[in-house]
């Protein structure tokens, strides 16, 4: 079992704007790529999804979770997060998108505990936009989420 | 009628490891909590022609092409995965649907 914040381990980055969809997600592939947890291949396949088979990557109001397959170079379990302030749009009916969450998993089940703690922020998905495009720190994000996962109901 | 045989649902996205596997986890969830006897499974995008199901639950963006291109009897159309009282709601339609 590996926490949500365990598996970002830090690797948050908050931008004012971007200048498109594909941009956002890069900058998410690449702080796993940074980090060895996915090849650099991963990230091309994560945008490479979403060009082919639309932007339902974007979940919820305000809400993307780029990724790819096991098998497209995930080496570890491990997220990411990308807070845009500004939005930007997938073209999809959620947008804009302010928080981008990706993700690798290098099977199909090391995320299943993810995937339940991210429902747990999305329960909560207008209140949780509002507060992250406001914060200006990397420290802050992760204290915001340490409390609404914590103080979950 | 006597025991229901339980409804089969398939939880779909584009590659099957992120969006479908969530849905499967809200979807056994609702279902059990409803009563209603079911089978979910995921799927990918690239298995849609082998698709045969009661249910298919996915997103708006892909509900068209699962529409095409698999058998299904009802497709669920999700637009807010974090909204339990939306898919729960369009879901359990769907179900009544089948048994009307």
């Amino acid at each position: 079992m590996s926490g949500f914040l365990e598996a970002l381990n830090g690797r948050i980055r908050i931008v004012e704007r971007v200048g498109s969809w594909t941009e956002a997600v890069r900058i998410s592939g690449e702080l796993l790529a940074a980090d060895g947890l996915v090849d650099p291949s991963y990230v091309d396949q994560m945008i490479r999804t979403c060009e082919e088979l639309g932007p339902y990557i974007a979940i919820a109001p305000g809400v993307a979770i780029p990724h790819a397959r096991p098998e497209d170079g995930a080496r570890a379990f491990g997220l990411s997060i990308v807070v845009v302030q500004d939005g930007v749009y997938f073209g999809s009916h959620n947008d804009p998108v302010h928080l981008l969450i990706a993700f690798a998993t290098p099977d199909r089940s090391a995320h299943i505990e993810f995937l339940r703690q991210l429902a747990e922020l999305l329960a909560r998905t207008d209140e949780m936009v509002q507060a992250l495009i406001r914060l200006e720190d990397a420290s802050r994000v992760q204290a915001y989420l340490r409390d609404l996962l914590e103080n979950r109901s | 009628m006597a025991r229901k045989q339980p409804i089969r649902v398939v939880a779909a996205c584009g590659l099957g490891t992120g969006t479908a596997l969530y849905l499967k986890m809200t979807v056994e969830e609702i279902l059990k909590k409803a009563g209603i006897p079911a089978v979910v499974e995921t799927a990918d995008a690239s298995l849609a022609p082998t698709i045969t199901a009661d249910i298919i639950v996915t997103g708006p963006d892909l509900a068209e092409m699962f529409r095409q291109r698999a058998r299904a009897r009802e497709i669920v159309a999700v637009t807010n995965y974090g909204n339990r009282a939306e898919i729960q709601e369009k879901l359990l339609a769907a179900v009544q649907r089948l048994e009307g």
